[in-house]
Parts: structure tokens; sequence; C-alpha cells
């Protein structure tokens, strides 16, 4: 190999490699902020709540338009009837002005999704969660107490947040806890 | 020896700026826009090539080098949740340099003077269709290249074939979680028609394994091996020996030709929308042709939702949503 390429090729490396993994963000171990907001079939939805009567609870920020959101359509709703049996909450969340709480409201009846749904207008608990992403979700424990931050899965199908739910009920480490959110950038 | 300088083969093509070589077997959703740009490199420093002395298609001799950079622009969409369209177009500037009387034998045209000419290559449109998913990811693919103009093949320094192809192929990949947690497997075949030549037959096969590991779930690391061969063609050529003057103007075009390389690389998901990656390659076998020692490639990959750029300029009425 020339110079020139295994300088390009260090260089590259070292770019990568220097990443950080989680740039920003809640960290996992620490206690998510409480909020309380009207879902969109008008029922008063509290998370401090929630954790208190359910083993976990998954906070997902989804959209309506947005590809990678949609994708998981059919999968969110499978995960949150399967684990819904064993005490996993699920909320999902729609920030942002972009889409209308009767788009998501559609949306929701369209797919399925009979969990809890708050329209989040002004992105505030996408900032109180520093979410980014759309899907991004957020399995906290009884607690409040972050447990796996990131994606639903990878693009090669790696089911990161099942296994993680899985672990979680089962006593397990979860591994890995925080995984890049990949998808749509949440509007502020 | 003077005579070598009629059958070097001349264009650097094909590995110069593939496809972000993860999940092609794995295809994005509906809606997902990406757009990709990369860079290659790719330096040739001997020929597969005997002379009547030693004779073989799979002799090395050292007939002059070639150094090809490219970068690649490439559009991509998600007609469907199975169904997806990219197209890319390269520019590639080649040189072909060597020392006088060594190990420079240039064709007698213009572009074989040392430098690097560049050229806009050939369109390739891919269609590919995800028939499975899970557990084994099959995508069935079909690929049409074209060339974006009428440009030279016959020098050392030509960036291309300029010839038509159209190619079927599948890939396939799956994870290997139960082996090593974070590895996946990915494999690629496609059979490419080749618009003949002198009516000569001289269609391709292509292979493409590829080897990943997660080592973070943003970071992957992967081995990579490729590999071509041609059904048909013309062989049994030699550096000493002039082929009849139609075929020579077109040995480029239709050697009978294979090859093997190997190599790795590394992606990485730098934000929520954007994949870099880099890879490296050499060749280790090979029958007629180049011999191309290096090949490096970067690029980067962004992923949008074309809808919600729409939205943003065109939106929606808005409503107060939950309250608070």
């Amino acid at each position: 190999m020339s110079k020139a390429a295994r300088a390009a090729l260090g260089l590259a490396g070292a770019l990568l490699l220097s990443a950080p993994e989680a740039a920003r963000g809640l960290a996992v171990g620490v206690v998510v902020p409480d909020f309380e907001m009207t879902t969109l079939e008008g029922r008063r939805f509290s998370l401090a709540q929630a954790e208190k009567t359910h083993t976990g609870v998954v906070v997902m920020f989804l959209s309506t338009i947005c590809p990678y959101s949609n994708y998981y359509n059919d999968l969110i709703r499978v995960l949150a009837a399967d684990f819904g049996k064993r005490g996993i909450a699920f909320v999902g969340i729609n920030s942002g002005a972009m889409e209308s709480a009767d788009e998501a409201r559609a949306h929701a009846r369209e797919h399925g999704h009979t969990f809890d749904i708050i329209k989040d207008p002004e992105s505030r608990i996408a900032d109180l969660l520093d979410a980014r992403r759309t899907p991004e979700v957020f399995l906290l424990d009884s607690r409040g107490m972050l447990r796996y931050h990131g994606r639903i899965a990878s693009k090669i199908s790696s089911p990161d947040l099942k296994s993680a739910i899985e672990a979680f009920l089962d006593g397990r480490p979860i591994h890995p806890a925080e995984t890049k959110a990949f998808g749509c950038a949440i509007p502020r | 020896m003077r005579n070598a300088s009629i059958l070097l083969l001349s264009g650097v093509l094909a590995a110069c700026c593939a496809r972000p070589a993860t999940a092609q077997a794995w295809l994005p959703p509906k809606g997902e826009a990406s757009l990709a740009l990369g860079y290659g490199n790719i330096f040739v420093n001997r020929h597969y090539l005997g002379t009547s002395a030693s004779p073989g298609d799979n002799v090395e001799n050292d007939f002059g080098h070639i150094r090809s950079q490219s970068i690649q622009i490439a559009l991509g969409y998600g007609l469907s949740d199975r169904l997806a369209i990219s197209a890319s177009l390269p520019y590639i500037l080649t040189k072909y340099y060597g020392t006088p009387g060594q190990n420079f034998f240039p064709h007698t045209i213009s572009i074989d003077d040392g430098h690097y000419h560049g050229i806009f290559q050939d369109f390739r449109v891919d269609l590919d269709y995800q028939l499975l998913r899970d557990p084994v990811a099959v995508a069935p693919f079909f690929a049409a290249v074209i060339p974006s103009h009428s440009y030279t093949y016959f020098a050392h320094a030509a960036g291309g074939r300029a010839l038509h192809e159209y190619l079927l192929g599948s890939s396939f990949g799956a994870r290997l979680d139960q082996l090593l947690a974070g590895s996946y497997v990915e494999l690629t075949y496609s059979y490419a028609f080749v618009e003949r030549v002198l009516g000569i037959h001289h269609d391709r096969s292509n292979g493409f394994l590829e080897l990943g590991y997660f080592l973070t779930p943003s970071l992957s690391a992967r081995g990579i091996a490729t590999g071509f061969y041609t059904h048909g063609g013309v062989n049994g050529l030699a550096a000493d020996l002039l082929p009849p003057p139609q075929i020579f103007l077109h040995h480029d075009q239709i050697g009978h030709e294979s090859g093997i390389s190997v190599g790795g690389g590394l992606s990485y998901v730098l934000t929520g929308s954007t994949e870099v990656y880099a890879s490296y390659l050499t060749q280790v076998q090979g029958r007629g042709g180049h011999k191309i020692k290096d090949s490096l490639s970067f690029g980067v990959t962004y992923n949008f939702s074309p809808s919600q750029l729409v939205r943003r300029f065109l939106p929606a009425k808005s409503d107060k949503g939950s309250a608070p």
C-alpha cells in the first residue's frame, strides 16, 4: 500500500475510533425526569405513575411520516402486546409541530397501536429526555432508572429493544445498553 | 519486448467505488432516501499477461502502472418496504505511467501520457427486492450499467470498458449471533449479461462475501472477499504476439479474465442519519487483466426522509396536541 493510502486509512481509522459512541443524552443508569401529559385519547399519563404500576416502561419517540419509524409500526404493536402481558408499559411520544395530533391519532388507529400516545407539540418531552431521532426508545425500570436507550433494531435486524426488555425481565445484564438511534431528526 | 505495449490491458475498471459494502441484503424502509458520496483509489502494479517465452494468463509482469482515483455519487430510495431503487455515476481520473524502455508501453493514443485523464464513466441503476428479511435476508436485484457517453476504451488509462451490462443477482444476509454475538455474513452473486463485441460472448459472474462484526453498536469491522469470472471472452493472449487488429482494438473489453481480491473495512454510524465507511482490498489471484495491488475506498452516506423535508417547507395544519 502506498504511503498516501496508509496515511489516509490511518486517518479514517482514527476518526472512526475517536468518535464517541454516545455524544449526548441521558446516560444509562440515571433516573429519568418525570413528565405528565394527556394522551391522544384524552387520558392523563404520568410517567412516575406508570413506573409505579409496571415492571418497566418503554418510552418511544415516533413519527407518522418518518420511514424509519414507520418501518417498525408492526413490530412495536407486537412488542407492546407481548410485553404488556409481562408488566411492561409502552408509551409513544410524537414530538414537534410538524405532525398534528389528528394525524398521530389516525396513524395509531391505522396501525393498531393501542398503547398510550402523547402529542408533544413543543418537544418538551423530547427536550426532557434529550431525544433526537424517531424512532428512539428509552426503557425505564420501576424506579425510573434508564436501563436501555437507543434504537428498536439495527439495519441488519438485530432486535436490540426486544433483547433489552427480555434481559431486563430475566434480570440479566443488558448488552448493549446503549445504541445509536438511527432515523429522522425530531424537529425543535 | 516492445510489442508488449500493444497487449497490456487498459482501463481500471471494476473495483472503483463499490456500493458501501454493508447491508445490501437488508433494504431501506419505504420512503427512506440516501445520498452517498464515495472516493476510490486503485493502484495497478502488474498485468496478468505472459509472453511467448513464458506463456500463461496467470503470469505476472510489470508492464507499467495505473493509478485511478474516482468520486462516485449515488442516490437511493425505498419505494416500498420491499422495493428499493438506486442510481450512481462515478467520475474517474486515471493515469498510466512507467519508465520508458523498462515498463512504459503506451498505446498510440494521447491519454497514455503519464498524466491523469478524467471521464464520467457509467451510470448504474439498481432495483432491489426484499424477498425475505428474517432470519435470513434475501434481496434479488436487477442492475443496468450504461456508459454515460462514448469514451475511450482502448488505452491503458481508459476509464472503463464503455459497454452496456445488465445484471441479475441476489444478496443474502444473516446474523451469526449464535456463533458470535454481533457478527453477520453477507453474500452477493450476480451474473452480468455484457454487450457483445465483434459477436464475442463475454458475460461475467461476480461474487462478494462479507463477514462483519459489530465492535460497538455503531462501529463494525468486516472482512471482504470479491471475485469475478468472465464466461467466454478472448484468451491465449501474450504480450509479444499480436492478435488480429480488430481483436487488438477491443482486447480490453473482451478479455477472458478472472480475479479474487480480499481485504477489510470499517463502518461507523456517525450521527443518527450519517454513516461513514472505509475499506481496503488487494488482489490475490487473477487470470488476464490487471493485478490490483491496492484498492482503497472511503465514503459517507446521508440518509433522509424526503417526506419530512417536504413537510418542513409545506407544514401541515398544526394543532395544540395533547394538553400538558
